[in-house]
């Protein structure tokens, strides 16, 4: 085809032609070869100021093993190492006002909750908040926090102390606690553990089979009270829960209960002294008190406000969030 | 005139393709897992019939038909573009609800978001996409060549062979079979089959183009070339990997630790570059002009871009690993290269654009050119962005956030599927011989949708990742995170519905746009077919005559081949 005038643009066509397709002959826009020429130039920066050619090294002959190292002396590696140092040496001097001070001190300083209580909530929700819930409340099977119920100590440093090393972790300083498996291995028979599982119900102020729960309260004595002491209330000491409340880890209904009878229960909390920085734990200990207070005066605020009748019975109730 | 009777090229593909059945009668034999025994069976009954249907076909008396192009595939392809098109889609519209409501993964192991994008990311690229490049690259080259498809058979075993390849992998992913390379999934068996096939398709498409009666080659073909010889290259060192049994699916890759992540985003990039890039601009090289019935605005232009991006998008992969284990020199190479790739990838965005000037007045009345240009558009865009990205200093704000998969949504809904659109608008009504397509007014819908889907999709996932990757990087003076990683979670939740709306709506466009073409493909009322075509000589628009600017006559000219005319 022959080269043509195209009437648009006043551009020569090139003379080729496919299918009824052309192409002119327009020359390269500036703004096209000045774009080229500030691109080429800004690379060419890259390579003088940082590290980015290889080429082959003298002593290697005739391998390549080296590269341009650059001017400004630049390497990643490098820049996060004096990243990190600067926010080791931040935090120490943060970690200090909290490795310093006693811990009961510190949570009976109402500046100390002004200044840190966002920070150690978001430590909580990054750590804990998977089993126990953002609002400290557990979930079945996780413990709530918020209820003053303690398997352990509930004093902020058994708190602390149950954060660094775990519950049935794997430190060498875990608490352990194991509710034993009676139906598994055969202590109790299966009648047993029904009459036992009725005398919780009945402890536990729960609807229950009199004439059951009274033979379960022999068997309770001799089986459970080591653990539970007298009356199942529970012991601290070795974590063993209070089970005349009506806050239950595993819920409390009668299958549960006969679940936990018959295949005994082992709850794992994780040590954290490997993954945090003591001043984290620190702050979660108080954070868990600080949430727990606030969760206790709201619920009292309530309680005032609700009829006088169910004042007693439900002081330390669930909480609506679970 | 006779055609050959492709006895050569039957008995070679018949050599070629027997080990292929037999590995896959090896793996349904010995296999141990589910799976692996169905693919087993699979490729062993489709090379099996393949086998078959060939000396059949051969053993056929040589026939004297007229010589005209090759559609049969085309439409084939055409079709096969349409069906990964709704599963690619449909699967990636609900895995964005999965992400905004993850109740809805129904809690089994093989709807899980891990196992579905796979499915979603090889229907759109190697379903939809492939396809699409398979009928228009024939289509292309066949017509700027003046020279039928070669091969009497190959054409079929490319399109069906690169099908199957397709089907092994997005059915292995729910069941585990992968190879955990992003966008390399399939198992070294597909991959086998996948390259046998890109062998063929790169043969039909040398030899189309050294019968071909032109003196020059067409820019669209460079640019096809280039996406079959990168991506055969790319496929082959990706996927070097050593199976462990014929019992289990399980491949080990040749290269470890930093070099195989490089070997990877070596791969990846430039399967972005060539497979979503390069292919797709050979695309738009032939049906825009076309459309506008434009010359193409500067042929130096196309040669510089060409070249600039064929040789710099295979250093820029590294980018993808910046602040990793990949030595700076790498990191610093890779950033350095992509700035200036962003040049040579605009000359397409300059040609698109300005082969438009004369032509503008036809995006009113022409949905399918609006397409193209808006594809130009999200082209501009994404590359731009792209290079940002790249930059050291903007990747640490970027990587590993929600923003890139906004870029890459830029890039793919807006340019690659864009473009497709506007391609199949004029494609199917060429092939099929129609005056044009069923509706203007549910391609006008279409084109809404789509582009009311993207923006709402890409602004989503900027706002998205910008705001988790803030989050993330956000400390207090005391060193300590002001946010936890589940307030970013939380923080996203609004953004992910949006995104996922948006996928919706693109759904539904895509869903009406196949629709519309169903109906041009089988009209309601039955039409009046040409008379056989007499394609001698092949016919040849002259482009004085199609430049008719007159708004009232872009009709005349949106189907400057068909042989209608």
């Amino acid at each position: 085809m022959e080269v043509r005038r195209d009437p648009v643009t006043g551009e020569n066509t090139t003379g080729h032609e496919w299918d009824g397709l052309e192409e002119l002959d327009k020359n390269v826009p500036w703004p096209f070869k000045l774009g080229l020429v500030i691109a080429i130039a800004i690379a060419a920066v890259m390579w003088v100021m940082l590290p980015s050619w290889p080429h082959i090294s003298s002593d290697k002959w005739p391998y390549v093993t080296d590269y341009t190292k650059g001017t400004i002396g630049y390497s990643d590696r490098g820049r996060v190492a004096r990243n990190l140092a600067l926010l080791a040496d931040t935090q120490a001097k943060f970690d200090k006002r909290f490795t310093d001070r006693d811990l009961k001190d510190l949570l009976a300083d109402p500046e100390a909750r002004k200044s840190y209580f966002a920070a150690a909530a978001t430590l909580f929700r990054e750590n804990c908040a998977m089993c126990h819930g953002r609002k400290i409340t557990g979930r079945p099977r996780f413990p709530n926090l918020a209820d003053n119920q303690w398997l352990w100590s509930g004093d902020v440093d058994g708190i602390y102390e149950t954060i660094k090393y775990g519950i049935n972790s794997e430190h060498d300083d875990s608490r352990s606690g194991s509710m034993p498996a009676f139906g598994k291995d055969e202590m109790l028979d299966l009648d047993q553990i029904h009459d036992v599982v009725e005398y919780v119900m009945k402890i536990s102020g729960q609807k229950h089979l009199p004439d059951a729960a009274k033979r379960g309260a022999g068997l309770f004595k001799e089986h459970c009270v080591a653990c539970h002491q007298k009356g199942g209330v529970g012991n601290a000491n070795n974590g063993a829960p209070n089970l005349t409340d009506d806050e239950w880890i595993y819920e409390g209904h009668k299958k549960t209960v006969y679940q936990s009878v018959f295949y005994g229960r082992a709850g794992v909390m994780p040590h954290w002294v490997d993954r945090l920085r003591d001043a984290e734990m620190r702050q979660l200990a108080l954070y868990v008190k600080w949430v727990g207070a606030d969760i206790a005066a709201q619920k009292a605020v309530e309680l005032k406000n609700k009829p006088e009748s169910k004042v007693t019975e439900k002081l330390d109730g669930k909480d609506e969030d679970e | 005139m006779r055609i050959s009777s492709g006895k050569i090229e039957g008995y070679i593909l018949i050599l070629m393709t027997l080990p292929l059945m037999v590995l896959g009668g090896a793996l349904a034999f010995y296999g141990k897992e589910g799976a692996l025994v169905f693919h087993g069976g699979l490729i062993a009954l489709v090379t099996s019939y393949a086998i078959i249907s060939i000396f059949r076909k051969m053993s056929e008396p040589a026939q004297n038909i007229p010589l005209e192009y090759n559609d049969g595939v085309i439409r084939a392809a055409v079709i096969m573009t349409g069906i990964w098109g709704f599963i690619g889609f449909f699967v990636g519209s609900v895995i964005a609800w999965q992400l905004a409501f993850p109740d809805l993964n129904i809690d089994l192991p093989w709807t899980n978001f891990a196992r579905v994008r796979p499915v979603h990311t090889t229907s759109v690229i190697f379903g939809f996409g492939a396809n699409a490049l398979i009928a228009t690259s024939f289509y292309i080259v066949q017509r700027t060549s003046r020279a039928r498809l070669a091969g009497r058979f190959t054409p079929w075993m490319v399109l069906w062979g690169w099908n199957l390849f397709v089907i092994l992998g997005v059915s292995g992913y729910p069941f585990g079979i992968t190879q955990g390379r992003e966008y390399a999934e399939p198992e070294w068996y597909a991959d086998l089959i996948a390259l046998f096939v890109w062998v063929a398709y790169l043969w039909v498409f040398l030899a189309t183009l050294s019968r071909r009666a032109e003196r020059h080659i067409y820019v669209a073909n460079w640019y096809f070339l280039a996406f079959l010889i990168a991506f055969a290259m790319l496929h082959t060192f990706n996927n070097l990997a050593i199976p462990i049994s014929l019992e289990y699916a399980k491949s080990y890759s040749l290269f470890s630790g930093v070099k195989d992540a490089m070997t990877q985003w070596w791969y990846g990039h430039n399967a972005v570059g060539f497979f979503l890039t390069a292919s797709f601009v050979g695309m738009l090289y032939y049906f825009l002009p076309k459309a506008a019935g434009r010359p193409i605005y500067s042929y130096r232009l196309g040669i510089i871009g060409f070249w600039g991006l064929v040789f710099l998008y295979m250093w820029v992969g590294s980018h993808h690993l910046h602040y990793t284990a990949l030595p700076d020199w790498v990191q610093v190479l890779g950033m350095s290269m992509s700035v200036i790739l962003l040049i040579p990838s605009w000359a397409v965005v300059f040609n698109g654009f300005f082969t438009l000037n004369g032509a503008w007045h036809k995006l009113r009345v022409d949905p399918a050119l609006r397409f193209m240009a808006l594809a130009v558009c999200f082209y501009a865009i994404s590359t731009l962005e792209g290079v940002f990205m790249a930059m050291k200093p903007v990747n640490a704000l970027s990587h590993y956030t929600d923003w890139t998969i906004g870029h890459v949504h830029a890039g793919a809904l807006g340019w690659v599927a864009f473009i497709t659109f506007g391609s199949m608008y004029k494609l199917v009504p060429w092939v099929w011989h129609r005056e044009g397509t069923y509706s203007k007014r549910l391609e006008a819908w279409h084109f809404w949708l789509a582009l009311s889907g993207v923006l709402i999709y890409v602004g989503a996932m900027w706002n998205s990742g910008i705001t988790q990757s803030l989050m993330w990087q956000t400390y207090n003076p005391d060193g300590q995170f002001a946010f936890a990683f589940i307030d970013t979670v939380d923080a996203m939740h609004p953004y992910y519905i949006a995104r996922a709306f948006g996928g919706t709506l693109y759904l539904i466009g895509f869903c009406l746009g196949a629709y519309n073409l169903w109906l041009t493909i089988h009209p309601r009322t039955p039409i009046q077919m040409p008379d056989q075509q007499e394609l001698k000589p092949l016919p040849t628009v002259n482009l004085n005559k199609a430049t008719v600017k007159s708004p009232m006559s872009v009709k005349a000219t949106e189907t400057p081949t068909g042989p209608a005319e």
